[in-house]
């Protein structure tokens, strides 16, 4: 059953359409991510199923209700705000019971309910410290538990690890999924590091310049991507626009001095221009038997990543092809020719919209 | 960084000689209300505590405090109340023509108090006149005058502390449920105490001792303290002055004294510059 | 952005200027609108609203006003009064400023703090007495002088005495803002000056003074404005016989020459703005000159 559902959604401020049509269904005890750069109208959307900010047009539903007009203190949602928005009046424990005041709830139950939440965000001890003594780690999980202790249908949450260090990101982030999957709260939760939304999500609409370029599982974004800003923005790709041709069932694209064979099956049906997502991990260095496809290439930059080694290879247009292979032998130096190859299948045609920056 | 010891002797010294100037006519005040000569000789003639006696029987000044604590307490809670609606609203919402606004709510800082006194008083004998209203020598129209001369300054305090509360805490208490009015109470106004303590004392002792615009505006059943005291003073030089200067003193020093047990000494001071402006 | 002044039983949003409305509202209808009115009544008075002659509305008063010479004599000795006011504040303001950053005891730092702006806390009134009591022909300083042959100086019912009580309540209005920038004013261009061999003067000239004058002005602005106005202080200290515009004005109500206050009123307020719009100037200068 869809918890949040946008149909046709925008958002316009003054002359700018910030968030354009956009259409979501998010399923209930989902972790769904947005996952977008910066400024791509991710916040605005949240903010928009928290009830910040009123749709141009559109419909919200939440369980089925139009939520519209709704005010944000009536919507059965609750956001962890990407400046954690803590009160720097009240201590832990006033903090996560704000939200249980103000529904009224008797004060033994209160107790009880911000006791288990400390719990589940493990912060049982630091009920009466002050909020602005706590550690950044701390003062997220205190942010989280004062949305989740009101036991919201879906708890939004906008790009809560952001401002902490790499360390701390991964752990929270696995202590964030657990949380998830215990409380079986459905989660939307505002991106813009792919690595995160890859980990994280069940599902994950990837956004740019305020439309939905694609919705799917990780898995199907990865291998299946939509779009060539898709294929860019998650991992890294190597993107190939030419025209197509076909013969002997066999679609050939030529981008300078690349052509790209594949089964005429994966490309565009018409004729014309074709755009391709190659990965670099799908490129073979020096391969041992004849592949369909092949190219040289000299090294031009070597970037070693632990595992893998990431190559910044040069073609004969001058034009650098990303390479990825696992760093089972010694890396290539800098300035070696060597051959490339990948097979028919490798390439996968996508539709061509605006290139995501080059992103880690 | 090494000062040359004789500059920092010579600012030291400044600083000393200054603060006795500051504090030389207050204490005189306090050491005269004890002086047996009513000549104010110097030295003093002998110890006596009759000046206080005096003031305290004495029936002007008696009404006068009443007066002046009846309109300081109102006119104080009439400025907070109306003040931090505005305060917020300069703070948190953008605004067209807001440096209009902002040079006419502030006007009275920069008019001359005389000035503001008789154009008060000007403006209530004409509306007495055209309409009835008894504003002229009356409780409301002396009230209504302090409100004029301290909305600026409780705004001017209020509005910095607002601008330093930071507009998503108010999102986020909405969030959790609460309405907009919850919201401002809960969320906000607690980060804002000090401010409002600061500035309700600052408007306090400013209505309580007003005399220049007060003199336009009053008649002798509402006449405040300080302006029972200016009368008294243009005809008589008599110790009394100086004991019921010393009552004051220790007043409204207990009140002000009282403010850095509320708020930190560095914030005050902010405050304050904020709202010199 | 939320609004206090939602309507909670509907839910619905008001409009953002039933909102401004509601939040400016009640105190610009209550206080700041009489404030506006009366002085536009002050205006209209000085323009012979409420005749009392039969000369009908003009500028009668103000050319009467801007006729006599005695007049322009009184408003000359105000903004005398107030510039020399404000000169020996700046003075001496300046370095107590100076002086109280490099205060390091705690203790003696609230004493200073207490001291100097007891002024703020103290009646005009208790003051002004208490500097007649200390100036006078018997009083405190004088007998001290006598005690080495000096004096009586004649301090009270002059210039003198007026000018030092209105120096004593405009210093904490003076020390404050020079306080905070000075505190803005980073060490390291001192030092740095110092570090290429300007000697202690020279590094106050053209480094420290520089940097702090804008608060200077901030500082002249705001006691020029409260000396011009000043009434209680020179009344009493001046004892009728220095007469400001402001105790001028205040004969006039007595006298019920209303239209004549009024034109006094509103020239008291043009002095002020003038001077303040030229110390306003020059502050852009200054600011404008060490832009470049
Ligand atoms: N209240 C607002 N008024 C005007 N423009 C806004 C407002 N909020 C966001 N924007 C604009 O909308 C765009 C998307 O912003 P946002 O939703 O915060 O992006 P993201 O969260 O993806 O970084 C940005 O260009 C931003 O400047
Ligand atoms: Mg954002």
């Amino acid at each position: 059953m869809a918890d949040v559902v946008l149909k046709a959604v925008e958002k316009v401020f003054g002359s700018e359409r910030v968030v354009k049509s956009i259409d979501l269904s998010v399923n209930q005890g989902e972790f769904f991510s947005l996952l977008g750069p910066s400024g791509c109208g991710k916040t605005t959307t949240l903010r928009m199923i928290a009830g910040l900010e009123t749709p141009t047009s559109g419909d919200l539903l939440i369980r089925g209700e139009r939520m519209n007009d709704v005010p944000i203190n009536r919507r059965p949602t609750n956001l962890v705000f990407q400046k954690l928005a803590l009160f720097p009046h009240l201590d832990v424990f006033d903090n996560i019971a704000f939200g249980l005041k103000l529904k009224g709830l008797p004060r033994p139950e209160i107790a009880r309910r911000v006791d288990d939440m400390l719990d589940v965000v493990s912060l049982a001890g630091f009920e009466r410290r002050r909020v602005t003594e706590l550690s950044g780690g701390q003062q997220q999980r205190v942010a989280i538990a004062r949305a989740l202790v009101n036991a919201p249908a879906v708890l939004l949450l906008d790009e809560p690890l952001g401002a902490l260090d790499l360390k701390l990101q991964l752990r929270l982030q696995r202590e964030l999924k657990r949380i998830q999957r215990s409380t079986g709260t459905t989660f939307i939760y505002v991106t813009h590091n792919q690595a995160e939304a890859l980990t994280l999500s069940d599902r994950l609409a990837v956004m740019n310049e305020g439309r939905v370029e694609q919705i799917g599982s990780p898995a199907d974004m990865y291998l299946h991507s939509a779009t060539s800003f898709v294929a860019s923005f998650i991992g890294r790709t190597n993107l190939i626009a030419g025209e197509a041709t076909f013969a002997g069932g066999e679609a050939r694209v030529t981008d300078g001095a690349l052509s790209v064979v594949l089964d005429d099956a994966d490309a565009p049906a018409d004729n014309g221009r074709t755009v391709l997502s190659l990965r670099p991990e799908r490129i073979v260095i020096a391969p041992k038997t004849p592949m369909a496809n092949g190219i040289d290439a000299t090294v031009a930059e070597v970037e070693f990543l632990g595992a893998t080694v990431l190559y910044r290879m040069r073609i004969a247009d001058g034009r650098i092809l990303f390479v990825q292979a696992l760093a089972d032998t010694p890396p290539l130096a800098e300035g070696t020719a060597v051959r490339l190859g990948w097979g028919k299948d490798a390439a996968v045609s996508i539709r061509s919209t605006t290139v995501a920056e080059d992103v880690e | 960084m090494q000062e040359s010891a004789i500059k920092r002797w010579a600012l030291h010294i400044f600083l000393a000689a200054t603060l006795a100037f500051m504090l030389a006519p207050i204490l005189i005040v306090v050491v005269n209300s004890f002086n047996a000569s009513a000549f104010n000789a110097w030295p003093p003639h002998g110890f006596t505590l009759d000046w206080y006696r005096k003031v305290l029987a004495n029936p002007a000044f008696q009404r006068g405090t009443v007066n002046s604590l009846i309109i300081g307490v109102i006119s104080t809670a009439i400025v907070l109340v109306l003040g931090t609606p505005i305060a917020y609203a300069l703070a948190r919402i953008r605004l067209r023509g807001v440096t209009g606004l902002k040079a006419i709510l502030f006007a009275p800082l920069i008019v001359p108090r005389v000035a503001i006194g008789f154009a008060m008083f000007v403006l209530f004998v004409a509306l007495g006149t055209a309409t009835g209203l008894r504003l002229y020598g009356t409780f409301t129209g002396v009230i209504l005058a302090h409100c004029v001369l301290m909305l600026p300054f409780v705004v001017a305090i209020l509005t910095v502390s607002f601008g330093e509360v930071d507009p998503i805490v108010e999102e986020a208490a909405r969030d959790l449920g609460a309405s907009p009015i919850a919201a401002f109470r809960l969320a906000v106004l607690p980060q804002i105490k000090g401010a409002l303590l600061v500035s309700g004392i600052f408007a306090f002792i400013t209505s309580f001792d007003e005399v220049e615009t007060t003199l336009f505006v009053v008649r002798p059943a509402v006449n405040t303290l300080p302006v029972e005291m200016y009368h008294f003073l243009e005809q008589y030089q008599d110790p009394t002055i100086a004991a019921l200067s010393t009552l004051l003193i220790a007043f409204t020093f207990f009140i002000a004294l009282a403010v850095p047990f509320a708020v930190k000494g560095n914030e005050l001071l902010r405050m304050m510059t904020s709202g010199k402006q | 952005m939320s609004a206090v002044a939602a309507a909670p039983a509907s839910g619905r949003r008001l409009s953002r200027g039933a909102r401004l409305g509601l939040l400016l509202g009640p105190g610009f209808i209550c206080v700041v609108l009489p404030f506006v009115a009366a002085m536009a009544l002050l205006g209209a008075y000085s323009l012979n609203l409420r005749d009392t002659t039969g000369a009908g509305l003009g500028l009668s008063v103000w050319s009467q006003f801007l006729g006599d010479p005695f007049n322009w004599r009184v408003i000359w000795s105000s903004v005398q009064l107030a510039a020399l006011s404000t000169v020996i504040t700046i003075l001496i303001a300046y370095p107590t400023a100076a002086a109280l950053l490099r205060v390091r005891n705690r203790f003696y730092l609230v004493v200073a703090y207490v001291a100097l702006f007891s002024p703020l806390l103290v009646s005009v009134i208790s003051r002004s007495y208490g500097w007649l009591l200390l100036l006078s022909d018997t009083g405190f300083v004088n007998q001290t002088f006598g005690l080495f042959g000096l004096g009586p100086y004649r301090m009270v019912f002059n210039e003198t005495g007026v000018i030092i009580a209105l120096v004593h309540v405009l210093l904490p209005y003076a020390v404050l803002p020079i306080l905070n920038i000075m505190t803005q004013v980073p060490p390291v261009y001192r030092e740095a000056a110092l570090d290429l061999g300007a000697s202690g003067w020279t590094v106050f000239r053209q480094v420290t003074l520089p940097l702090t004058l804008p608060g200077v002005i901030v500082a002249a602005e705001i006691i020029f404005a409260l000396s011009i106005s000043a009434f209680v202080t020179p009344s009493l200290l001046g004892g009728g016989r220095v007469l400001t515009l402001s105790r001028m004005l205040y004969d006039n109500i007595g006298l019920i020459e209303w239209g004549m206050a009024a034109v006094q009123a509103i020239v008291l307020l043009t002095t002020a703005l003038a001077v303040l719009f030229v110390l306003e100037r020059v502050n852009r200068a200054t600011h404008a000159a060490r832009q470049d």
